[in-house]
């Protein structure tokens, strides 16, 4: 009877304690509402009732929002003839297979230069920005831990080492060394991923150093080094948990500029390559057609923009969590 | 020095109170405070950390920080109330008639502008005078308060004088426009003990000298003991005895007084055995129906927690705010 | 103070060094030979030419002279030719800098009259405890500035302006009816990409100033200079943002230098000749010679605006000078 309550009250409570820290901070709960719908959409793409993203269909080229087009039927190459317009009785020579009645196809953002559905790219491509996101992340967060760990607590010779290493890293600036890293290994996802891990872990590694800097010098290390632990349990049982909070702000940080960096390569045409979508080669495409059909961009752009203004409020939030004295002004 | 009631008062506080308005509580800083202070004379404010002494010591000069605000009472400075001036007739007060000091010497000198430019702009505020006379004055008093070199000092930056060195020059700086009034915020807390001294005995020289009144602000009772002829003691936002320093302490009446003497170890009495006060602070966010110090009081009795006692005198000049002690017929 | 900065130039050398060399492997690391595909575009396929071709370039060279004639050619102001252009990387790099230049400094200026002056001006309605509506106003304003990204805010912006008003020009430095020195026509062109650029900055900067300036207003020595009874502005103005001021100049500088590296997805959105534009197009051509000439001038001039920067910084702030 005991165990059975012990074992069933501390789920339960955990749910009940996420739930009170979310309506203590509605700000934050907010921000996190895109963010998790987005992971949501991303994760389930495939089990949503929405066309192949790369399906290419030249006669709804640019068409715009909120319109609706008739599938008639397939020509001979078996593409889909479509009409635009809201008239089931034209057919067009073209169609050898004809369906009866027409499928009505609902364009919500409208189709892009070769007449594909942008929200089904949309959601499509939300999952090139989660995957490396996520990736990035857990690979940057741990290369930075290791060696800014390796670098703070050591100290002498590898920290000699590690940092003129950083330092070659910092002097090209933003996303410069991504783009050498990129020129160097051709545009491709993967490689993508690896010039953003690669340009921000420099910044990361330092940060952590910093950081570990600080935690060298208390009073447990000093104990516990007293008590003749070796360096290595030091570092990973007593330094590396007083760094650990700090992954949670870092990791907010690092979202943004990853999510911004990969949607900005892909926009300049070294990211992802055409024809798989992703938010930037959305971007990218619609930056061809500003005045021919503007909607194109602007889906990509405002969702960028919101999911930007959500993880940059959730990095705040979180800080001002964790530091509750600058939360003050 | 005895002080005359002809004698009018060079600074007469009347009933202050003063408020911090926080979102979730009304702290009552200080909670009707009245005291004179005769010029000449040197007047002490002891008490715990968060008594209420140095909000007293801001409402009288008008510099209490939002959200507080001196809600009600008089602050009369030789005949004129001070609460009913404009912000201009009390900048040409402060600094100039009523000059003040503070605890962190190092921080209340601005790290970016040499010693001898706030020296001079503190002259210069008050005084029609060129620079060069200011800058004559300036080094003059720089050596009146016992900094060697005056000349070779007054270029250098703040962060390059020492505590004591630095609080040498907050003193000159309160000076040099020869106020009837200096408050000292805890001159000496953060100082060296054996710098604490030289800067009583200085504080005590330039009174008899200048003859200005001194208000010293500490919760250290040996220094009141050494150098004030008056003794004002707060607690919870009120006074709760005040008198000749030497009655104060020889006689001590209210029991936070005499425990707050029992807690200071007497050297010649190395036996005794020191009585700490046990608790904390009363809880100034509301109104006491009682007397604030009856949960940490030895002798109370059951009217303590019914009826707020009011400052009544026992003797000539000897005041205490105690149940203990009727009015004296 | 010219020990210190003498100290901290001998320091960026082997930075720079190690800059080049990690350029010239970047070069040697390119997949393709460039003398073949040069001579694949002229479809020549001669294994001797090739040869001849190689030496001639000194590409048969060991890799340490190859480098080492790089570096010195490099230092007489030779940096080749673009393989695409067939001008000098140097012209070439000159003019995206001259371009790069103007929409920086533009963006800089406008940092600092709009995010330091609303920035100061939050701080002091801060501390003066204005009604919470327009404090909270002037506290959140600044993050939602810098949450979006330059190039959101960029694509809006020509939608807007560019398109449905049809105000100001969305692309390129001039109109080429205007002359040449038409500063009107390049203030126009300007206008765009400033904004795009800065907005975000302007929005950290608003924030950095606001934030110090309330620290900095909390501090004992502005409690002293109310005390001294110095005027409002004096204590705002001169002891307030004297010291609030070397953090702002310390980031604008680092702006600066962020900045004149070229942005260069917002130079491709806008079609801005500048030194970023010119990277990502020599890029995408694997036009090698511009390339490794534009990354090693951009890290260059990134690492001495950085140490101008400390230098700055050095002199605002007396406590950093004597350290």
């Amino acid at each position: 009877m005991h165990s059975a309550l012990s074992l069933d009250h501390p789920a339960g409570q955990r749910v009940r304690r996420t739930a009170t820290f979310l309506r203590e901070h509605p700000v934050l709960s907010a921000s996190l509402v895109p963010i998790i719908l987005t992971i949501i959409i991303a994760l389930i793409a495939p089990l949503l009732p929405v066309t192949d993203p790369n399906r290419a269909n030249l006669s709804v080229r640019y068409l715009p929002p909120l319109s609706e087009a008739y599938i008639l039927g397939k020509d001979r190459l078996g593409n889909d003839v479509v009409h635009p317009e809201s008239n089931p009785e034209f057919f067009p020579s073209s169609v050898v297979e004809r369906y009866e009645p027409p499928i009505r196809k609902h364009y919500v953002l409208g189709a892009d230069s070769l007449g594909r559905d942008i929200v089904s790219r949309l959601i499509w491509g939300s999952r090139v920005s989660l995957m490396i996101g996520i990736f990035a992340n857990v690979a940057v967060v741990l290369i930075s831990v290791f060696f800014g760990l390796l670098a703070g607590y050591l100290g002498g010779r590898v920290d000699g080492v590690i940092m003129r290493l950083v330092d070659i890293g910092l002097a090209f600036p933003g996303l410069l060394l991504a783009l050498l890293i990129l020129t160097v290994l051709g545009p491709s996802v993967i490689n993508m991923a690896v010039a953003v891990i690669l340009s921000s872990v420099p910044l990361n590694i330092r940060f952590f150093r910093g950081q570990v800097l600080t935690v060298r010098n208390a009073k447990y290390v000093e104990a516990a080094r007293l008590l003749g632990y070796n360096n290595l349990r030091i570092m990973f049982r007593e330094v590396l948990p007083n760094v650990m909070p700090l992954i949670i702000t870092v990791t907010a940080l690092n979202a943004t500029s990853f999510f911004i960096f990969t949607a900005g390569f892909s926009l300049i045409g070294m990211g992802l390559q055409p024809p798989d979508p992703d938010w930037g080669t959305i971007m990218s495409d619609g930056l061809r057609a500003l005045y021919e059909q503007p909607a194109v961009i602007l889906g990509p752009t405002i969702l960028i923009s919101v999911l930007a203004i959500c993880f940059n409020v959730l990095g705040d939030e979180v800080q001002k969590i964790l530091s509750p004295r600058e939360s003050q002004l | 020095m005895s002080v005359t009631a002809a004698t009018e008062p060079v600074l007469a506080v009347r009933d202050l109170h003063t408020h911090f308005f926080t979102k979730t509580a009304t702290v009552r800083a200080v909670n009707g405070v009245s005291f004179s202070i005769y010029p000449g004379e040197i007047v002490g404010l002891v008490g715990e950390s968060g008594c209420g002494k140095s909000v007293t010591a801001m409402s009288i000069l008008g510099l209490v920080d939002a959200p507080g605000r001196v809600v009600n009472g008089t602050i009369a400075f030789d005949g004129r109330d001070m609460r009913k001036m404009s912000g201009g007739q009390l900048r040409r007060i402060r600094g100039h008639e009523i000059a003040m000091i503070f605890q962190n010497p190092i921080g209340a000198l601005n790290p970016v502008f040499t010693v001898g430019r706030q020296l001079v702009e503190a002259i210069r505020t008050h005084q029609r005078v060129s620079r060069r006379e200011a800058y004559r004055q300036a080094v003059a008093l720089l050596d009146r308060v016992g900094i060697p070199d005056p000349e070779q000092r007054l270029p250098q930056y703040p962060h390059q004088f020492s505590g004591g060195m630095a609080q040498r020059v907050v003193i000159a700086m309160a000076l040099a426009n020869r106020p009837k009034l200096l408050i000292a915020d805890e001159p000496t807390t953060a100082l060296d003990v054996t710098i604490q001294a030289q800067i009583i005995d200085l504080l005590a020289e330039l009174n008899q000298e200048f003859g200005m009144a001194v208000l010293h602000i500490t919760h250290n009772m040996a220094l009141v003991a050494e150098s004030c002829a008056r003794t004002i003691v707060m607690y919870g936002g009120k006074i709760a005895e005040s008198g000749q320093t030497e009655v104060v302490f020889d006689d001590p009446k209210h029991p936070y007084t005499q425990a707050l003497l029992g807690s200071v170890p007497d050297l010649d009495q190395p036996e005794q055995v020191i009585d700490p006060l046990e608790g904390f602070p009363p809880d100034i966010t509301r109104e006491w129906p009682g007397c604030e110090f009856e949960p940490r009081c030895s002798q109370r009795f059951e009217h303590c927690s019914v009826e707020n006692p009011l400052l009544r005198e026992v003797s000539a000049g000897h005041a205490v705010r105690c149940h203990l002690y009727p009015a004296a017929s | 103070m010219s020990r210190y900065i003498a100290r901290r130039l001998l320091s960026i050398i082997p930075l720079l060094i190690a800059v080049s060399l990690v350029v010239f492997a970047m070069s040697k690391a390119l997949p393709g030979d460039p003398v073949e595909i040069f001579l694949q575009q002229a479809d020549i396929a001669n294994p001797e030419l090739v040869n001849a071709m190689k030496d001639k370039y000194g590409l048969n060279d060991p890799l340490p002279v190859q480098y080492w004639t790089w570096l010195s050619l490099m230092f007489q102001g030779d940096m080749g030719e673009s393989i695409r252009r067939g001008e000098a990387v140097s012209d070439l790099l000159f003019r995206g800098m001259r371009n790069t230049f103007s929409v920086a400094t533009a963006s800089v200026l406008l940092v600092i009259v709009v995010g330091w002056t609303m920035g100061v001006l939050s701080a002091v309605v801060h501390n003066r405890s204005w009604p919470q509506v327009i404090t909270r106003f002037l506290a959140q304003v600044p993050v939602l500035m810098l949450s979006i990204p330059g190039f959101a805010v960029a694509v809006f912006m020509v939608l807007i302006f560019g398109i449905s008003l049809g105000w100001l020009p969305t692309s390129g430095v001039s109109n080429p009816r205007a002359g040449a020195d038409d500063l009107i026509d390049l203030g126009k062109h300007l206008i765009l990409p400033t904004i795009g650029l800065a907005l975000a900055s302007v929005g950290g900067n608003w924030r950095l100033a606001r934030n110090t300036m309330i620290e900095v207003l909390r501090e004992d020595y502005i409690r002293m200079a109310h005390a001294k009874g110095l005027p409002l502005w004096r204590v705002y103005f001169l002891h307030g943002l004297r010291t609030t001021l070397v953090p702002l100049l310390t980031s604008a500088g680092l702006l600066f230098g962020s900045l004149l590296t070229g942005s260069f997805i917002l130079e491709y959105i806008f079609a801005w000749p500048g030194i970023g534009l010119l990277l990502v197009e020599s890029t995408v051509n694997r036009d090698v010679p511009v390339v490794m000439g534009a990354t090693i001038m951009i890290a260059s001039m990134y690492i001495f605006l950085n140490l101008a920067v400390d230098i700055l910084y050095a002199i605002v702030d007396p406590r950093v000078r004597y350290a």
